[in-house]
């Protein structure tokens, strides 16, 4: 089963200014979606911190992302399908929005041992001032991981979101 | 070695179980940390015999590596082998004998200081004190003078990179008795910083990763990963090296224990044939695969070389006693067999049934509910996916708490 998350315009509006304030460094945060059927999810909302990535370097701290995820699901409550946290997402300023070996490895430990039994992880990457360029992965426990789908609402074709890479051999 | 090469999912989690079950729990290594600087703190007291001498004193072997394990039985002691190295004294002021009778005129004062029962005992290279407190420590103290400038020319010898002499110590060895109670230039020679640094360079990456996420999970992002002690974090090669060690206790005891292949050798061949692998199932396959390439052969004679001095052969008894040649080679295709056997497997507790004869029962249980323990906690993503007709746990979300506790690193 193929993974895909559609993007609302305003989400990927966000996104974008978020994008635009990490400047060079790599930001990142938490995914958060509504399931609305199986291997189907929306993004709902995107936990972000500014602060404590690097030029080639994003580290995602449970606790800032935890508490905006909290103010996520109490804004989100309205919604019929469940809210969960699906992945993550990290920006790849100075590189191509593909996963690197420790980005694969980091998500791959996560799903195998400490964290949920699946989740997507999205790269990102700001082209110019407006579109973006972005990559999604899919990891689930016992599996190697695989490219999802993405899905822009609305979507206005300049938006460049690629799906084109091939997940890396392990 | 990757995911795709034969290791099953079963097999990872169990090696991984394993390998946590086996660790020395992180108190341990905070109490070994303070027994060796109270020792270092007392030999620098102003009544010391020695604080003229400088004494300095720091952890060497398995803890210092970070590859310890727990004792098989509650009879055991951890072994915790320490070095007193007496910085302002040379080999041109005072005989083996002389070093090794001041370091045990101070340590009887420690054990009675401290109220230690046991007598300060001796060996053939070092003293020894047993805390009879329940701790389970066995300490092994080790004098020495620091042997940086010898050992310099022993390395230019060897067309060999100096800056390995850092660190290099001259120790006693009663045994030797030519020189054992005359002042000479003629000691043994050791150096177990060198030999630590050299554990550490070898999986450095690694390392490094292990020592951010610690530093994430305590807060201290902007800390260096060099404050980090290598036995706060437990890396894959650390942990291969640990089941290694288990897997070889319980080889042996079932033939002849003295025949044991020494921890020195396992670490060095195992440091030698690993190459950076993540995960812990991959390291022990390489290991196993590639570890005899690095017993190689001078003159006729098994050498496995100290990576800090050349000219030291840690297989150096191979040579009088060939059968513990041939207890290596017969131990590693064992071992060979045994992990291999079960590593395509993707049946947990088929792989933990299996490698509990090699292992032991005891550690074995202990890894089994350590996977039920975390397969608990997962059980019931796997009812909704079964629903949606999924083989594995399947895109859902279902029951399980899927927010993320520990820190990850991206890059």
């Amino acid at each position: 089963m193929t993974l895909s998350l559609t993007v609302p315009r305003s989400q990927l509006e966000k996104l974008q200014t978020h994008l635009k304030q990490g400047g060079k460094r790599e930001i990142g945060g938490w995914l958060v979606a509504e399931q609305t059927a199986p291997g189907k999810f929306e993004l709902v909302g995107l936990t972000v911190d500014l602060e404590v990535g690097t030029r080639d370097r994003f580290d995602s701290l449970p606790e800032p992302h935890s508490k905006q995820m909290d103010r996520i699901l109490l804004e989100s409550s309205g919604r019929t399908g469940r809210v969960d946290y699906l992945g993550e997402w990290h920006s790849h300023p100075a590189f191509p929005p593909i996963p690197s070996e420790i980005d694969v490895a980091s998500m791959t430990n996560m799903v195998e041992y400490s964290g949920p039994s699946f989740a997507a992880l999205v790269i990102v990457r700001l082209m110019g001032s407006a579109s973006i360029q972005a990559t999604i992965t899919t990891f689930q426990r016992g599996q190697l991981p695989k490219a999802g789908q993405l899905i822009i609402a609305n979507a206005v074709p300049e938006a460049g979101f690629s799906e084109s890479w091939q997940p890396p051999e392990l | 070695m990757n995911a795709g090469a034969g290791i099953g999912y079963g097999y990872n989690v169990a090696i991984e179980k394993l390998a946590e079950e086996l660790a020395v729990p992180q108190d341990r290594f905070d109490q070994a940390e303070r027994r060796y600087k109270d020792l270092g703190e007392f030999l620098h007291r102003d009544e010391s015999k020695v604080r003229e001498y400088d004494p300095d004193v720091y952890i060497q072997g398995s803890f210092a590596l970070g590859t310890p394990i727990k004792p098989a039985s509650k009879d055991e002691d951890y072994d915790l082998d320490i070095v007193v190295s007496f910085r302002s004294l040379t080999k041109a002021q005072i005989s083996q004998a002389d070093l090794r009778a001041l370091l045990r005129a101070e340590l009887k004062a420690y054990r009675d200081a401290r109220g230690i029962k046991n007598e300060v005992g001796e060996s053939r290279r070092c003293c020894t004190l047993i805390y009879a407190d329940g701790a389970q420590f066995h300490m092994d103290v080790l004098p020495a003078v620091p042997n940086e400038t010898n050992m310099r020319v022993v390395l230019s010898s060897y067309l060999e990179d100096q800056a390995l002499a850092e660190g290099a110590i001259a120790i006693t060895d009663s045994d030797k008795t030519s020189t054992y109670r005359v002042i000479t230039d003629d000691w043994p020679r050791s150096n177990p910083s060198g030999f630590a640094a050299w554990f550490k360079s070898s999986q450095i990456e690694q390392l490094n990763e292990r020592r951010r996420a610690f530093l994430d999970a305590q807060g201290k992002v902007t800390a260096s990963v060099e404050d980090v002690p290598v036995f706060r974090v437990r890396t894959p090669l650390q942990s291969s090296i640990m089941i290694l060690k288990r897997h070889r206790d319980e080889w042996f005891a079932e033939r002849d224990p003295d025949l044991k292949v020494i921890s020195v050798i396992l670490t060095t061949l195992s440091t030698h044939a690993y190459a950076g692998e993540a995960r812990v199932s991959d390291a022990i396959a390489k290991i196993l695969r590639d570890m005899h390439l690095s017993v190689k052969e001078r003159n006729g004679v098994s050498w496995i070389a100290n990576p800090t001095d050349p000219s030291e052969n840690f297989a150096d008894r191979w040579e009088k006693f060939p059968e513990r040649r041939d207890s290596f080679l017969a131990w590693l295709e064992a071992a060979r067999t045994d992990f291999g056997t079960v590593q395509r497997f993707s049946d947990t507790n088929i792989v933990l049934n299996e490698l509990s004869r090699h292992l032991g029962s005891t550690l074995v249980e202990g890894a089994r509910s350590r996977v039920a323990a975390s397969a608990g906690s997962r059980a019931a993503s796997v009812a909704p996916a079964a629903a949606a007709g999924a083989s594995a746990p399947g895109l859902v979300f279902g029951g399980e708490d899927r927010r993320p506790t520990e820190p990850k690193g991206f890059g």
